[in-house]
């Protein structure tokens, strides 16, 4: 495999970390520049692997291509961890605004991660480094709140619509 | 009636209900997932529990949003992963010569080492010792 290959196949992953990025730091500008963050990061982490890419035959490379998209996802996962205690003020409001949002970093992550990018439990173990517990818990009380979330959405709807006087 | 009253607010309650939503995100070969699933066949009130709860949970999913990338910025994305690229050397171009330049680096240290132990100690006391022995088979022979 060429490294130009892998170049392609990073650009190509942009949709997916950066919607990932954007759940988690909610601004455009921020998302982008974490996403060229985490690929500087992991050529510099896993400079050993990305040059074992460039000398090994096709087949086997689909499994490095699948660590290289986990190994961008833990960064991302990572650093927006970092910075959200930097920027939580400038959030603020979004997150106030309710819905998704509305819920806890950790919570997001591993509800966007299970339901949006059909990632099993296994591989969220490794992006985020928890236990197994710990991840069904979250997944737990996200799953709760999102549904009360729903719940009071579709009482002001009905408010709003004068359904309930 | 009374009985049936009874049974109806007894059927409400089931000990298992608050733990029957852990059912949705447990690993289908997991030792409780299977415990709980049994469970959910025989009793009726945790089944309409978790059937309620699913139907939330489904029109509930399509709150999490999925954000689109702007032109502009996956181009830009695109520009400075080929720069980090070429940055980090990991050109092909430049991954052949490394190679390359590890192969000689390898022959040559390979040659070093095959001289070093021509002209080691044991080696030579492997030469004398032969010599010895070809002068005494001359002489004798």
């Amino acid at each position: 495999m060429k490294t130009e290959e892998l170049q392609k196949y990073i650009q190509n992953l942009s949709p997916e970390l950066y919607s990932f990025a954007y759940v988690l730091i909610p601004d455009d500008l921020q998302a982008s520049q974490l996403m060229i963050d985490c690929v500087q990061a992991f050529l510099i982490q896993k400079k050993s692997l990305v040059e074992k890419m460039g000398q090994t035959k096709n087949k086997i490379v689909l499994n490095l291509l699948e660590e290289t998209r986990l190994n961008l996802i833990r960064l991302v996962y990572e650093l927006s961890r970092k910075r959200y205690k930097q920027l939580k003020i400038s959030l603020s409001d979004i997150e106030d605004s309710g819905g998704f949002f509305s819920l806890d970093f950790d919570e997001k992550a591993i509800l966007f991660l299970k339901e949006k990018t059909q990632i099993d439990l296994v591989h969220i173990e490794y992006i985020t480094s928890m236990t197994k517990s710990e991840i069904l818990s979250h997944l737990y009380s996200a799953r709760l709140k999102m549904t009360s979330i729903m719940a009071n959405n579709l009482f002001q709807n009905e408010i709003e619509s004068g359904g309930i006087a | 009636m009374q009985e049936s009253k009874i049974t109806k607010s007894f059927q409400k309650n089931c000990i298992h209900t608050k733990h029957i939503f852990s059912l949705y995100d447990m690993p289908k070969n997991d030792e409780s997932y299977k415990a709980m699933k049994k469970h959910l066949e025989n009793c009726s009130i945790c089944n309409n529990e978790f059937q309620n709860f699913q139907a939330k949970n489904t029109q509930a999913l399509t709150l999490i949003p999925k954000f689109s990338m702007d032109r502009d910025l996956r181009q830009t994305f695109e520009r400075e992963v080929v720069e980090l690229f070429k940055a980090m050397d990991l050109n092909d171009r430049k991954l052949l010569k490394r190679n390359v330049k590890q192969g000689f680096i390898f022959l040559d240290k390979m040659g070093i080492e095959f001289i070093r132990n021509l002209f080691s100690k044991a080696m030579i006391k492997t030469y004398v010792f032969a010599l010895v022995i070809f002068i005494g088979l001359k002489i004798f022979l």
